[in-house]
């Protein structure tokens, strides 16, 4: 809402320099977004009046204006505006002057020399609106425009929903006095000349229109808003439209009531205050056309629909230039009807965002009053009696709101005298009755936010000042982080520790790059942006991957990145939200340096990652080959953890790589980090040597390195302390299709020292259960 | 025993032996020469030993005299080969050290190391500050129902309210939290107060990315219901916090403002970073911030979760984790946090 100080101090007394009032303001609960001087910045701009118009001898669209600046001497001005004519007042930029940035000098435009510039409230900057700025007829010639007008503060003050009663400077008036310690003018009690038999009105909808009043005014010849009234609307960034628009605009910014004007002759019997029929269309004032339904609360008439109640008026009986029967509408409306049908057609009208916030009951007579006093200056020559009928009787409270003094301290922590509370609810226009242990309060009709005692304790608290609440240490207590935190903690260290990065990307993802990697069936969004955040994330490789792209595009050679973050997957009809982690590495092996290789990462790299994550987060892991949609066959493994699948592990599939643009190969993994931390438990060193023996064993190339591992555990039995293998070999001095494996047996017994038979033992036990499964059999030394 | 032509003194003999060797050994420059002299000299059939075996030949009365010449001259001898030795042997790892210098300016052989995402970072700093001040971690999920989201907020179907919070919807009619608050109520309806928690997580809005919006960004919220609890604590516990954050002294102010789900509701501004409150570009003139929203919470609230909203009281609020890292770090556009340029991630402390 925009708050102008010659229209505030209209409405208050108060001793607050404007810089003062901005502060209450703001420390009250009315955040200022904006504040500055409503326009024009214009010095060397000045009242002019055209004594004379002639057409451009050279040009069809120029007129040569003759202009009077008071000077007593009139220039020639060049002048390309439709409504200049002779005694227009206007602005005149004389030559220094700086339009719009511009230098104004005298020039000659087509073969006229012109001596200054005819200006439009557009080029001053203070209004969109074309043509030449028509000042009053009284404005004198060469007064500088600055000192005709006056130059105004403007605050731009921010009303939050519960306050729709400040939506209007006669509200922001009445808090500025409450906050500012000044006193409220009343009203002013508009007396116009009435006559005449009140229009006929029905409210069959009686549950979306507590009060509704019209009256009819007759508008006379020549009619017109006046100056001060279009001024006025410029301030608050309105445009005027035309007598009765610009007066109900005006009574609307004025005291918060929206009001609209129908053309009377246009109205087909009386006026009705209806639920819309199921597929009734309305043609609104935008042009646009909007289909209705029953719970759409139109004003309608005999033929059908004229408004959409509290938000738009129709096409069919809008107020023109020819109108001359005005039916002047005041009325109280549901917030929720208003609300719900505003949303839906997406319209946010000044008349919507007043409704759907409430506005006083009271004051639909008022402002009928009011807007007719105002129209009569204005050129209207009859107006009826208004008349507003009260369909659902929104009086105040009857027996008013008890509050509590004790509760005021138990909720601010505060004792405030009690005759302070009454003096503060006073203040903001509120009636305080004493009562036993607190008062009675009955707010006024424009405070419909005040409900409950939990509401006057925030006025009573907002109005006193929360800076003047001390502060109250909390009692000691325990908090405890979440369970998980400590060990996601550590496997986020160990990876960064690794050299990989932490990225956070959004949760919606594009839809294609979901299914392209093998995550169809994610849930989509029923009203997702425009662009590529359709999808909810099921994996977090498209993040990674794109993160990836976007830093391969930036010169980054050497990428590692992970992300530990909610997934969401499908699941019955509902979805699961499960954190997963995902890494993504490429490039060299080691950062560019003197002492390090220059090889590039391969699978093993980021196997190796895994397995120390795998390490920490307690998961006993198995790799499994088995080819997943996103990642390249033979390169391509889940992860197990007991019987459970938890991951993913691979070299990114060759196609996928090419739709992201990557040269080179890329490997990532992605897993459920449950945390199955066991912890270690201590043991005492073994007192016993150990005793390590290897194994040279050929089998063929397709056999698993896990399984071979797995059955030596089996066969070699509980002496075996550590098994690693350490070497394997493909290629010359070994038949085709074969491959060797070095392994290493580290054999102990806790309880004596081992003698080699027993090792001997063992190992024909392992070598020869190796030879049943595999057909492995010891490698010849050459 | 056959004499020389001219015999001499023992003593004399020996002290020539004496200066001999320690000449020869002079002029030694490496080990195995050395190992020559000792052998020469000090071995089993050296010139040492022959004067020994000399001694017998000599009458009885001189043979002590003899002897004790004979045992100076080996421990003087021996005294100058361990000197000899060590000289030659720092002499030759000197050698060999130079032969092994390198350059110690080289830079040292590795990985780098990875960095921390700032948002998880920052979060991570504000659960620990909470928890420190008696507050535990809660979650609740991001797809929600409009109960939870709004109605169980004081957030009716057609409230202004919904408005401002501009809500992705699911097909199944399910929406994606607008708000941590949703946390509050799934906290409420299995937990008995008193209690204080902290709530961090993601929360969505139809809002297209610009340099202060952003579809997807972090919350925390912060609730805690129990007795005689007032608007003094909530001031309290959000000065300790700011201060712990921004770590440096902050003041703090609480103007009134309006969320549906508290009352009395406030704004907190906390007095500007830049320029210490005297009025800056960054605080637009008014040396104040706003950092976060906050409020009691509101007994429809409470009773709606089965609360005795006249014996217990709470308080709440809810900050931005992006907006909180913007102005501690000085990022000056929000997008910045998702693109995840590395350059970026890793420079961010050189931004403020």
């Amino acid at each position: 809402m925009r708050l102008s100080e010659g229209w505030l101090r209209e409405w208050v007394d108060v001793q607050a320099d404007f810089t003062e009032i901005e502060r209450c303001l703001s420390l009250g609960g009315f955040e200022i977004e904006e504040r500055g001087a409503v326009g024009p910045d214009a010095a060397q701009v000045v009242v002019g009046r055209i004594t004379a118009v002639a057409l451009h001898p050279d040009a069809e669209r120029l007129q040569v204006c003759r202009v009077d600046v008071g000077d007593g001497v009139d220039r020639t001005i060049v002048c390309g505006a439709a409504n200049a004519r002779v005694d227009l007042r206007a602005p005149v930029a004389l030559p220094g002057a700086c339009v719009g940035g511009r230098e104004i000098t005298v020039s000659t435009l087509r073969g006229v020399r012109s001596e200054g510039m005819l200006c439009g409230a557009q080029e001053l900057g203070v209004l969109a609106e074309g043509g030449l700025w028509e000042l009053p007829t009284d404005a004198p010639p060469g007064l500088a425009l600055t000192d005709y007008i006056g130059k105004e503060r403007f605050l731009d003050v921010s009303v939050t929903p519960n306050r729709g009663d400040c939506l209007s400077v006669q509200g922001l008036a009445r808090e500025v006095a409450a906050l500012c310690g000044g006193r409220v003018r009343p009203p002013r009690n508009y007396r116009p000349r009435l006559g005449g038999e009140a229009p006929e009105a029905s409210v069959t909808a009686s549950s979306g229109c507590s009060h509704y009043g019209l009256c009819l005014v007759e508008m006379g010849p020549g009619h017109a808003s006046p100056f001060w009234l279009r001024e006025r609307l410029r301030h608050q960034r309105q445009k005027a439209l035309g007598t009765v628009v610009d007066v109900t605009n005006y009574v609307m910014f004025d005291r918060g009531q929206p009001m609209h004007g129908f053309d009377a002759d246009a109205v087909i019997g009386a006026v009705e205050v209806r639920w819309a029929e199921a597929g009734e269309v309305i043609m609104l004032l935008d042009g646009s056309e909007r289909h209705l339904e029953t719970h759409d609360l139109v004003i309608a008439d005999q033929q059908g629909p004229l408004a959409l109640a509290g938000i738009m008026g129709g096409m069919r009986a809008r107020v023109t230039a020819q109108t001359v029967r005005v039916l002047l509408e005041a009325a109280t409306f549901e917030p929720a009807v208003v609300s719900r049908t505003a949303r839906r057609f997406g319209l946010t009208t000044d008349a919507a965002l007043r409704f759907e916030r409430g506005v006083d009951p009271e004051l639909p007579l008022a402002a009928l009053a009011q807007a007719v006093w105002l129209l009569q200056k204005a050129g209207a020559v009859r107006a009826s009696m208004p008349r507003v009928w009260r369909l659902e009787d929104k009086a105040p409270v009857g027996e008013g709101i008890g509050l509590r003094f004790k509760r005021i301290e138990s909720l601010l922590g505060l004792a405030m005298p009690a005759a302070e509370t009454r003096r503060l609810l006073r203040r903001l226009g509120m009636r305080a009755v004493p009562i036993k242990g607190g008062c009675q309060v009955w707010p006024p009709s424009f405070r419909f936010d005040i409900k409950a005692e939990i509401d006057l304790i925030e006025e009573v608290a907002r109005v006193y000042g929360y800076d003047k609440i001390p502060d109250r240490e909390l009692p000691v207590a325990a908090g405890r982080a979440a369970a998980t935190a400590g060990v996601f903690a550590r496997a986020k260290r160990l990876l960064m520790d690794r050299g990989y990065n932490e990225v956070m990307t959004f949760s919606l993802v594009d839809a294609a790059d979901q299914e392209a990697l093998g995550f169809a069936g994610a849930v989509n969004l029923r009203n997702p942006l425009a662009g590529p955040w359709g999808s909810l994330r099921r994996s977090l490789l498209p993040g990674l991957l794109r993160v990836a792209q976007y830093n391969r595009n930036r010169q980054q050679t050497r990428l590692r990145l992970f992300e530990l973050g909610r997934c969401y997957e499908p699941h019955g009809g509902e979805v699961r939200e499960v954190t997963r982690l995902g890494g993504l590495i490429l490039g060299p092996r080691y950062p560019e340096q003197w002492a390090n290789p220059r090889d590039m990462v391969d699978f093993f790299d980021i196997k190796g990652d895994v397995e120390a994550l795998c390490q920490i987060l307690g998961l006993d892991l198995a790799t499994v080959a088995r080819p997943e949609p996103c990642l390249q066959a033979g390169q391509s493994a889940v992860l197990v953890a007991g019987e459970q699948g938890i991951g993913t592990l691979g070299a990114l599939h060759p196609r996928e790589r090419a739709r992201f643009g990557f040269e080179e190969p890329v490997y990532v993994f992605e897993l459920v980090p449950a945390v199955h931390a066991k912890g270690v438990r201590m043991a005492e060193p073994p007192r016993f040597p150990a005793i390590r023996r290897d194994l040279a064993l050929v089998v063929r190339a397709q056999v698993a390195a896990a399984d071979i591992l797995k059955t030596t555990r089996e066969a070699a039995g509980p002496l075996l302390r550590e098994l690693v293998l350490f070497d394997v070999y493909q290629g010359e001095g070994l038949d085709f299709g074969k491959k060797s494996l070095a392994l290493g047996l580290t054999l102990q017994d806790f309880s004596r020292t081992l003698n080699d038979e027993v090792v001997e033992d063992v190992m024909a036990r392992t070598l020869s259960a190796l030879e049943t499964a595999y057909g492995a059999r010891l490698r010849q030394r050459s | 025993m056959a004499d020389g032509p001219m015999t001499e003194p023992f003593a004399v003999g020996i002290e020539r032996l004496r200066t001999e060797a320690l000449a020869a050994l002079g002029s030694i420059g490496d080990t195995t020469a050395l190992e020559a002299w000792r052998i020469h000299y000090l071995g089993k059939g050296g010139l040492v030993t022959e004067e020994l075996k000399r001694i017998g030949g000599l009458p009885p009365a001189e043979r002590p005299a003899a002897g004790q010449v004979i045992n100076d001259l080996k421990r003087v001898l021996n005294e100058a080969l361990d000197v000899a030795r060590a000289t030659l042997e720092a002499a030759a790892q000197e050698v060999a050290a130079a032969r092994e210098a390198v350059d110690v300016t080289l830079p040292g052989r590795g990985v780098d190391i990875g960095v921390a995402h700032p948002l998880s970072e920052a979060m991570a700093r504000i659960e620990a500050i909470f928890v420190e001040l008696g507050f535990t971690v809660a979650s609740g999920p991001e797809i929600e129902d409009e109960f939870h989201n709004f109605e169980a907020l004081n957030i009716p179907a057609h409230h202004p309210a919904r408005a401002m919070h501009d809500t992705f919807y699911l097909d199944s009619g399910r929406l994606l939290r607008t708000h941590t608050s949703t946390v509050q109520i799934r906290y409420m309806e299995h937990h008995k107060p008193p209690f204080r928690i902290i709530a961090p997580g993601r929360v969505y809005r139809s809002d297209a990315p610009d340099p202060t919006h952003s579809p997807v960004f972090h919350q925390i919220e912060g609730l805690a219901v129990g007795p005689e609890l007032t608007m003094g604590h909530l001031k309290s516990v959000l000065k300790t916090f700011l201060q712990a954050f921004f770590e440096r002294q902050l003041a703090l102010r609480l103007r009134p403002s309006y969320f549906p789900f508290t009352e009395p509701s406030a704004e907190v501004d906390i007095s500007c970073l830049l320029c210490g409150g005297s009025g800056c570009r960054v605080c637009k003139n008014t040396g104040w911030i706003e950092v976060l929203g906050c409020g009691l919470v509101h007994p429809a609230v409470l009773a709606r979760v089965g609360i005795d909203a006249e014996a217990l009281g709470g308080f709440a609020f809810g900050m931005g984790v992006e907006r909180l890292v913007m102005l501690r770090d000085g990022v000056p556009d929000v997008r910045l946090f998702y693109e995840n340029d590395l350059r970026f991630l890793k420079g961010i402390g050189t931004c403020a």
